[in-house]
């Protein structure tokens, strides 16, 4: 059995992002953390692995050059035996592409499970596994709190609004991890240093062969929040009513 | 093995005092790779997400939490954090000592743990791994590294703090020759109830100063109560008593009666390594006091807007930058000495303990320095949360707390002080460290040199080097001044000698700087790097400012009438007051720190 896993950086949600001159991008000395929901899904994977034989698992990522060491340090380190890098420039791809980049790598690979992080904590697009069930034509199950693998079949439990919702989705078949699927593990030292023995080949977008590999959706135009505005003094609890139910509408 | 790039040369150590700043290059962190940066990453994931949020309990040690901190100990241990110092022979990853001082540092950020940690898998675990015999270390070194065992050290005792070797624990052969039979107590003892094994020092027939390996499970030997600590708190610290305790023959540790080398070694391996440790809970400090201080509002400003906190927070950040700048140094010359070594020679060990002891007076200078940073950063930073830094609602009265014991331990500030100078004299007595000739150089060109009181149109770094050779000479001079005075009795002089270790601490700490700034000019060009010039810049004016008045003052001290004229003239052509506008200078460092969100001088 093969699991390809994606494995994705994405700028640090803690730290402070500058919107770049051209107002389209981030500029600046940007901390990059591994996407919380690629971990869960790394994990997953590794857990499978572990809990049967045969299994091989291969980290996907796409983006700028320092990818390369996202998927070795935040994948390859923690166990996943290779990792494929495509070189994109991130300000210049959505997620129909990287669901059509993932699309040509499944095609190289034949994996049985491709394992996404439900969204990137970047963008949250939250699309791009939803894309790819689609373009390959396989069963998708989203939202995955457990994911249990019982002959042909995945069986998983999806947090949907309101409860849980199990399916069982035949294989090959996409599944997209939310963060209570597990608890990611750390990196130990050996494994980081095993990490740099492991293969990681590199792709460009052109090796792939996609017949369509441009971008639709553009970003037209990045701000930082506004600030917060300033509170209002209530003189006493139905003045408080008051504005509750004609300004804010809430009660 | 995880090895850093060999960055710099085995300089003697002491050299710095003699040769111009940045002669020879320095290793930094600024060298460390990729694996090394990710298994740095790796440990500061593992104290925010295991330590940080269980702080407030495990200082408690109540219930649950007795044993929490041996969990967390044990799981750190299963990440192989334990292993980076083991050799591969033995399981660990052999990792050199600037690898090591890394992880070392990212484990510092939580005082309870850091010290836990460091008697652990340090001072617990080193005197082992060096002096053991091969079988002594098969039954330990693994079950340390991986946590099955935890370790201690234990060589203060109730009567003898400094005084180290004045220890009445004694231990005597039984007839049958199989036991050392230990009587005695020893004191302050990290780790103690939770400890299954460690280094005690002892002293055989009451005069063969000894170190044994002693397991838990010991006849005749218990655990003391708890202390009430001022700090570190999440930490155990007890006595451990002994009382007609055997311990086998087979687990001395190194030869009867060299305990002392043992005893020694382990400080000069300990020192640098806490420095970097504080310097890391003082990184932290300041990052959740700056959140506070920008969070908080008086007079319609953040608290991290006015001018009087910006000052302490511009002194806060150069302190930090000059004590990473030395700790690394320290480690990267260590390397550069262990890595021309022979591991198969039968002296390795001993030579091995060469390579780190030629860095004592530097391990020493980081000891000090780094420690003092931290109280005088976490001191300020609980300043700015005004009455609020006084109570528990946050971490920074507990970073105060747990401050204050890192100037006692590990060779007191004042005994370590007092090793800087009293060792940098008996080098240049023997010829290990061309101090005298260093000296006599100046000497002649005090004779030939007119020593221009300012550098014409420095720019950059070059005012800092100007005032860093100022401060080297004045240090020099005052040097030859009172060993001129004083002879071997300076010894003695306790004052005078602490007056003379101040200004080599700030030489080195500076030289460390300005090395550090060279290095990170040349490969990213000035503009880029102005403020860890101003950094330097500030630093070495201020230091040639303060050293300039304590130099007339020592040999005031022990000069007058017409012997002392010559000497304070000599001072005053070689110190000098530097015209520089060091308040711009300082405001621009707060600035950087303030628009980037804490000390950001480093990424690593």
């Amino acid at each position: 059995m093969k699991i390809l896993v994606s494995a994705k950086r994405v700028s640090d949600p803690n730290a402070r992002l500058q919107v770049a001159k051209d107002g389209k991008w981030i500029e600046g000395d940007v901390e990059y953390v591994m996407n919380y929901f690629c971990e869960n899904a790394i994990e997953c994977a590794l857990q499978i692995a572990e809990s049967q034989d045969g299994v091989e698992t291969v980290a996907v990522g796409i983006g700028d050059e320092d990818t390369a060491r996202f998927i070795r340090q935040g994948a390859l380190a923690r166990g996943i035996d290779r990792g494929i890098y495509v070189a994109a420039e991130e300000s210049e791809i959505d997620s129909d592409l990287i669901a059509r980049i993932y699309e040509g790598v499944v095609h190289r690979e034949r994996p049985d499970i491709v394992l996404i992080g439900k969204q990137a904590v970047d963008g949250d697009s939250n699309q791009v596994g939803q894309l790819l069930a689609e373009y390959l034509g396989w069963p998708q199950a989203t939202f995955a709190s457990k994911v249990e693998l019982q002959g042909d079949e995945a069986i998983v439990t999806r947090e949907v609004d309101g409860g849980l919702e199990v399916i069982a989705v035949s294989l090959p078949c996409v599944i997209t991890a939310d963060l209570r699927l597990n608890e990611p593990r750390y990196a130990s030292l050996a494994g980081i240093m095993k990490a740099k023995k492991k293969p990681l080949e590199e792709l460009e977008i052109d090796d792939l062969d996609l017949d369509d590999a441009d971008p639709k959706v553009k970003v037209v135009a990045l701000s930082t929040p506004s600030g917060r505005k300033a509170g209002v003094l209530v003189k006493d609890v139905d003045e408080l009513i008051a504005k509750l139910r004609g300004e804010a509408r809430v009660v | 093995m995880a090895q850093s790039p060999q960055t710099t040369v085995a300089v003697p150590g002491g050299s710095f005092l003699l040769e111009p700043a940045g002669s020879t290059p320095i290793f930094t962190v600024e060298d460390f790779g990729e694996e090394q940066r990710a298994m740095a990453a790796e440990a500061d994931r593992f104290m925010q997400k295991e330590v940080w949020p269980k702080e407030r309990r495990l200082e408690s040690k109540e219930g649950k939490a007795a044993k929490e901190m041996v969990q967390i100990l044990k799981k750190a241990c299963d990440l192989g954090f334990g292993q980076v110092e083991v050799p591969e022979k033995f399981g660990g990853i052999g990792a050199d000592k600037t690898t090591a001082l890394l992880i070392t540092d990212k484990l510092g950020t939580s005082g309870d743990f850091c010290v836990t940690w460091g008697a652990h898998s340090g001072i617990g675990l080193a005197p082992i791994l060096y002096f053991g015999t091969d079988a002594q270390k098969k039954k330990y070194v693994t079950k340390i590294a991986d946590g099955k065992m935890v370790s201690c050290y234990a060589l203060s005792e109730p009567g003898s703090g400094s005084d180290a070797l004045a220890a009445r624990t004694v231990a005597k052969l039984n007839d049958a020759g199989t036991h050392y039979i230990l009587n005695g107590t020893k004191q302050w003892i990290t780790n103690a109830a939770w400890m299954d094994v460690g280094v005690v020092f002892a002293k055989v027939d009451g005069d063969k100063f000894t170190a044994f390996i002693v397991e838990r499970d010991t006849p005749g030997f218990t655990i003391g109560q708890e202390e009430h600590k001022l700090g570190l708190r999440g930490s155990s610290t007890c006595q451990l008593i002994f009382n007609d305790a055997p311990v086998p023959v087979e687990n001395v540790l190194g030869e009867v009666g060299k305990g002392h080398k043992i005893a020694f070694n382990t400080l000069n391996l300990g020192r640098y390594k806490l420095a970097i440790g504080v310097l890391a809970a003082a990184k932290r400090s300041l990052a959740e006091s700056m959140q506070y201080a920008a969070d908080r509002k008086q007079f319609h400003t953040r608290v991290l807007d006015f001018g009087a906190t910006r000052d302490m927070l511009a002194d806060s950040i150069i302190q930090i930058f000059l004590g990473e700048s030395l700790s690394y140094r320290i480690a990267g010359n260590i390397d550069a000495r262990l890595h021309s070594l022979n591991d198969s020679a039968p002296d390795y060990v001993d030579q091995q303990m060469a390579a780190i002891e030629e860095y004592a007076i530097e391990a020493s200078i980081a000891k000090v320095f780094c420690s003092e940073a931290l109280d005088r950063i976490a001191d300020r930073c609980l300043q700015w949360h005004g009455g609020y830094g006084f109570v528990e609602d946050y971490k920074i009265e507990k970073f105060v707390r747990d401050a204050r014991v890192n100037r006692i331990f590990e060779g007191t500030n004042e005994i370590n002080r007092l090793l800087i100078p009293g060792t940098l004299f008996k080098r240049g007595m023997h010829k290990r460290l061309n101090l005298y000739g260093a000296i006599g150089q100046l000497e002649q060109r005090l004779a030939t040199d007119d020593f221009a009181p300012a550098p014409a149109g420095a720019e950059g770094t070059q005012l800092a080097e100007f005032a860093l050779q100022r401060l080297k000479w004045l240090t020099l001079t005052v040097a030859q001044a009172l060993s001129a005075r004083h002879g071997v009795a300076l010894e003695g002089e306790q004052e005078t000698m602490v007056g003379l270790a101040n200004l080599i601490i700030d030489v080195y700490a500076i030289d460390s700087g300005v090395a550090r700034v060279i290095k990170r000019v040349a490969a990213n060009g000035a503009s880029s790097e102005a403020i860890v010039s101003a950094c330097v810049t500030v630093a070495a004016c201020e230091a040639l400012d303060r050293g300039t008045v304590a130099a007339r003052r020592l040999v005031e001290s022990c000069y007058e009438g017409d012997v002392l004229q010559p000497w304070l003239a000599k001072i005053d052509r070689l110190g000098a007051h530097l015209p520089a506008n060091l308040l711009v200078l300082r405001r621009a460092i707060a600035a950087d720190a303030v628009a980037k969100g804490g000390y950001k001088l480093s990424s690593y």
